[in-house]
């Protein structure tokens, strides 16, 4: 279901023309000139290697340039797009304001993950068919990065959030007025009803239904809310895999490692394939579809960073041989 | 009812209604961290038991402490007691 037909693209080359983008891995495609020592392999098992100097460097310089950028972006991109989306509101209709308000966080979503380019790069594939729309993303959970992934999936999208994320300054406040949906803070009846709703009208819903972040350890269980509401609604579910972020910044940290973040959207599960099944049945089938599809993106990897002999560079097409020639 | 009956009928509800392996559903078990239920799953449960024992037992506050298959099992003995 994963392997054939799929399109890699440049992330995220479109709206913004920024140049964050570095091909996914392929065989007879070549991209990538990684540092594969500083990247936290998605195998998990780099995470015990020693980093060397350079990749300590590597390290201090993106969380150096990083931040400060965050904050420029969040201080002045923040109202700028604000500004931006309040200017035209008395004049358009709710709605209309509603999406432009989503869209606006979609381009600040963007903005950010920019501001980590060149030593966090992001490689995206879907399917040769684009996603249907309205769907339910449904994606694996490794890193705080993840959120900011979502504005990479197209689309109008509102997030399911956890607790903690609604009261974080600025950010809070604007996932709350996008009508973020916080699935632990409704009752579930509330919670299927509203997100129904935005189905209903068009909107796409990102959920996590790990419920918490994974980080370096194996994907949690799901919980099967967002399944349940995709077998009252009948909208297709997209399995969304993100792999090489779980030290992008590593769970209790916020300090970014360098590496490359890939995220492969997988074929839709439509309603003909699940209205049989039990949300239980249903949520398992796709944690695996995921979990199995990781593992492959991680195998993947694993060939890639091999084929530098440990130098600390990774390389593919034959890049990796023309530099060993010049040594 | 012997336990050994109702272990039998318990399981059975976990296999039908949920597509669990036989094989999982070891007393010890536990019902939310092993074999991966969630909050909005154990009411499907509770409904799948009630109508597998003819017995309402929804608004029951004993059934917040139940963590395992065995406490489950040892729930349902003592409901089929108190009948």
């Amino acid at each position: 279901m994963q392997g054939a037909g799929r399109e890699t693209e440049n992330v995220p080359d479109d709206s913004l023309g920024n140049p964050l983008a570095v091909p996914a891995p392929q065989a007879d495609k070549c991209v990538c000139r990684t540092p594969a020592a500083s990247e936290p392999s998605s195998s998990h098992s780099t995470s015990n290697i020693p980093p060397s100097t350079n990749s300590r460097l590597l390290f201090f310089l993106l969380n150096l340039y990083f931040w400060p950028l965050f904050f420029l972006t969040t201080l002045v991109g923040i109202p700028v797009l604000t500004l931006l989306v309040a200017l035209p509101a008395p004049f358009r209709p709710h709605r209309r304001n509603m999406r432009a308000f989503r869209m606006m966080i979609v381009r600040y979503g963007r903005l950010v993950l920019a501001g980590m380019f060149p030593l966090v790069r992001l490689a995206r594939e879907q399917p040769l068919e684009a996603s249907p729309q309205p769907c339910i993303y449904i994606c694996n959970h490794r890193s705080a990065s993840d959120p900011f992934l979502m504005a990479l999936l197209p689309g109008e999208i509102v997030q399911v959030v956890n607790v903690w994320p609604f009261h974080l300054p600025v950010l809070g406040w604007f996932a709350k007025w996008a009508g973020y949906l916080s699935v632990r803070e409704m009752p579930f009846e509330r919670f299927s009803e509203t997100a129904a709703r935005y189905l209903e009208q068009g909107i796409n819903i990102a959920a996590f239904p790990e419920g918490t972040r994974s980080g370096e350890g194996p994907m949690g269980p799901f919980h099967s809310a967002m399944f349940r509401v995709a077998l009252d609604t009948g909208v297709p579910v997209v399995p969304v895999c993100i792999s090489g972020n779980q030290r992008i910044p590593p769970k209790g940290s916020w300090c970014l490692h360098p590496g490359t973040i890939h995220i492969r959207v997988l074929p839709p599960v439509t309603a003909e394939t699940y209205s049989t099944w039990s949300p239980f049945t249903f949520k398992n089938r796709v944690h695996d579809l995921i979990k199995e599809e990781l593992a492959r993106m991680e195998a993947d990897e694993t060939e890639l960073t091999a084929t530098a002999e440990g130098r600390g560079w990774r390389y593919c097409d034959g890049s990796e041989q023309r530099e060993r020639q010049t040594r | 009812m012997q336990k050994d009956e109702i272990i039998g009928m318990v399981n059975e509800v976990f296999v039908d209604e949920f597509e669990i392996e036989a094989g999982a559903l070891r007393p010890e078990a536990q019902i939310f961290q092993e074999l991966g239920l969630d909050s909005l799953d154990i009411v499907d449960l509770i409904v799948a038991l009630q109508k597998k024992f003819g017995v309402n037992f929804r608004s029951d506050e004993r059934i917040r402490e139940i963590r395992s298959l065995n406490d489950l099992y040892d729930f349902i003995a003592s409901l089929k007691n108190e009948l």
